[in-house]
């Protein structure tokens, strides 16, 4: 057992024949990735790495079955694909498109729960199963099996971490990068549910960065529902008020984002908050020894 | 993209929304553009104009001439004034707030309050049972039932007027794809809603909505004055200079660029400046941020640079890196932790050039804080 993908999951990758998609697809299949299907408008009746293309998704769904759509379509025409996705009843979309108009955004997040479709990101690293397989762009050499479940908002931080646990000798049952915000589809609340859920996760890190207030939500969640011992990182405590930091969603305004007010509201709910990757290892491997 | 009040004006007129009678100003010389009196407000991309004393109201033509050329010499929290907005005078009744924002929140946001004309983080900490926050469906808009609500929390005595304008902003949101549409405040004038003021950020992702309009705005904007030439970074580099430090830091990856900016401040160093490269970067960005961090005309001592590949090749970073060195003199060290795809051709053209590259983050980070004490 896993969170969000695991060995049963099939995958159709949207915008399969593009830079992104076609290189993503590669390495996925490498990691072990069942991608059945790809869908490309106009491209339909070519094969990508061994893959089938076509037209639409429903002429996909005609000869395969899937469960799972990761989507690497352009800006401009990433709303329809998402709509497509949710429309073909599919319970888990990986949007890793990035610079997407917010407006859109809120239509795709919006539509996604009226349909309850699971939806990471977008603009997001998405989701690997260690040994498994991904569905995403996280490099495996990264990671190794185990039973530390890593929700991050940064696809890079999730890397650092899992590279660092792993070095270590510690493994990762899921780890999951929902992406630079600023808005969301699944949270880091979600994902901990998730995790707390999962009987091959005993500990749960949770990579924060700051802007915003998932971090807030997902303390206020795990006080009082979250059993299982939470291990945090927020990062960009000595970011300079106002400025954006890569992440369009990593931008402190007055009090709101600030590292502080996440850090005291995790810490007020139970969580260790670490400063630092060392600190990191040894608080999780405590609570794995225990 | 932030707009000037007067072009945020010419948007809502746009959609029928109305506005006090207005003309821009652009130099000193300029005859009164509308019959005395009227008022003078300095066009910047900021709040607080009013206590600057960005605003003055103008009787005849010599207070004209001189506040004039007053308020265009201005600076207000560090911004030069572009141009003047002269506006007719209006008898104003009462002040409301008015905006719909997609900034911090999850779904469009309508905001709507009693007390307008100042800040509403102020009215927010003093009278906050005065504010009115609704979530707007992006599908469906504003339902009736919400409109009902409003008009019965506000007290607002023409209910039809009110829906009227409250509907039109909701146009003008969604048509423009804006992140933030404020109007502060929206007064009242011979018993009718106006928009005295407006605050407008548009999309820079959202294509070209309402492409004509937009057009026509980017082509006035050419008039403004004291407008410095600001060179627009035309690759995926998130670059912010901070103030003061010593190390121009460089990431391929917010999170991890945050994380190490942590990490040095921890160390006791100081970070000159963050620069990450996003999304797949080419040699040609590493070298681009290579010759931001180390342009900006004032001594740093060292360079971090933290690369972790995804879709990053490392081959490429070190190509960046390398390209730059043999085309510059660069006498500062330079730390590079460098894994990930491609990370072992990476690490070989590094060596060819003499450069150290590390795997541990902490390692780096510290090795590069020592040095720039030893260089004191």
């Amino acid at each position: 057992m896993s969170i969000l993908i695991d060995k049963n999951t099939k995958v159709l990758v949207q915008g399969i024949t593009g830079k992104s998609g076609s290189l993503q697809a590669k390495i996925m299949i490498e990691a072990g990735t069942k991608i059945v299907a790809g869908v490309t408008p106009g491209k339909g009746g070519t094969v990508v790495h061994g893959v089938p293309v076509y037209e639409d998704i429903s002429e996909a769904k005609k000869e395969h079955d899937f469960n799972t759509v990761i989507s690497f379509v352009p800006p401009a025409a990433i709303k329809d694909s998402c709509f497509e996705a949710i429309d073909a009843g599919i319970k888990l979309l990986i949007v890793a498109t990035e610079d997407i108009a917010q407006h859109d955004v809120v239509e795709i997040i919006t539509y996604a729960k009226c349909h309850n479709t699971f939806l990471v990101g977008p603009g997001c690293a998405g989701v690997i199963v260690p040994g498994i397989c991904k569905v995403g762009s996280h490099p495996v050499r990264f990671f190794r099996p185990g039973r530390v479940g890593i929700i991050s908002k940064s696809g890079a931080l999730s890397y650092e971490i899992g590279k660092t646990l792993s070095s270590a000798g510690i493994g990762q049952s899921t780890v999951v990068a929902i992406g630079g915000g600023p808005m969301w589809g699944l949270t880091q609340r979600d994902v901990v549910e998730l995790f707390d859920q999962d009987p091959e996760t005993d500990v749960i890190v949770l990579l924060g960065e700051i802007g915003g207030s998932q971090e807030e939500t997902a303390a206020a969640y795990i006080n009082g529902h979250v059993k299982k011992p939470v291990v945090s990182l927020i990062v960009g405590r000595n970011a300079p008020q106002g400025k954006s930091l890569g992440h369009a969603g990593a931008i402190v305004s007055g009090n709101v984002g600030t590292a502080k007010t996440k850090i005291d509201a995790l810490t007020r709910a139970g969580v260790v908050v670490v400063k630092n990757p060392i600190e990191l290892v040894q608080s999780v491997r405590c609570f794995l020894d225990q | 993209m932030n707009l000037y009040e007067y072009e945020g004006k010419h948007l809502l007129s746009h959609f029928g929304i109305p506005v006090p009678r207005g003309e821009m100003v652009y130099a000193v010389d300029t005859a009164a553009p509308l019959p005395f009196p009227f008022v003078l407000k300095a066009q910047v991309l900021t709040g607080g104009r009013g206590k600057a004393g960005g605003i003055k109201v103008c009787t005849d033509e010599e207070a004209f001439k001189k506040n004039a050329a007053h308020i265009l010499a201005m600076t207000i929290k560090g911004h030069q004034v572009h141009g003047l907005l002269c506006e007719q005078m209006v008898k104003v009744e009462r002040e409301l707030y008015l905006s719909i924002t997609l900034q911090g929140v999850d779904k469009p946001t309508l905001i709507i309050s009693a007390e307008g004309g100042m800040e509403i983080e102020e009215v927010a900490k003093t009278d906050p049972d005065k504010i009115i926050r609704m979530e707007i469906d992006p599908f469906i808009g504003l339902k009736d039932y919400q409109l009902r609500m409003i008009s019965r929390l506000l007290k607002y005595p023409d209910e039809q007027d009110l829906f009227t304008l409250i509907k039109k902003v909701e146009q003008a949101f969604f048509e423009t794809k804006a992140l933030l549409v404020e109007i502060n405040p929206l007064g009242v004038v011979g018993g009718k809603l106006i928009a005295l003021d407006s605050k407008f950020i548009l999309d820079d992702h959202a294509g070209r909505p309402m492409r004509e309009t937009v057009e026509m705005i980017e082509q006035e904007r050419t008039k403004l004055i004291n407008v410095k030439e600001e060179e627009k970074e035309t690759t995926t580099i998130t670059f912010v200079p901070l103030e003061g430090g010593e190390i121009g830091l460089i990431s391929d990856g917010a999170g991890t660029g945050m994380l190490t900016l942590d990490l040095i401040t921890d160390e006791g160093g100081k970070v000159a400046s963050f620069c990450e490269l996003g999304g797949t970067t080419p040699a040609e960005v590493m070298y681009r941020a290579m010759q931001l961090t180390l342009g900006r005309g004032f001594p740093i001592k060292s360079i971090l640079v933290v690369l972790i590949g995804g879709f990053n090749r490392m081959d490429d970073m070190a190509n960046g890196i390398t390209g730059y060195l043999r085309d510059h003199k660069v006498d500062i060290p330079i730390f590079t932790r460098m894994c990930g795809t491609m990370e072992e051709e990476g690490k070989c053209i590094m060596a060819e050039a003499g450069l150290v590259t590390y795997d541990s983050l902490m390692d780096t980070v510290r090795d590069c804080v020592k040095a720039t004490f030893e260089v004191k």
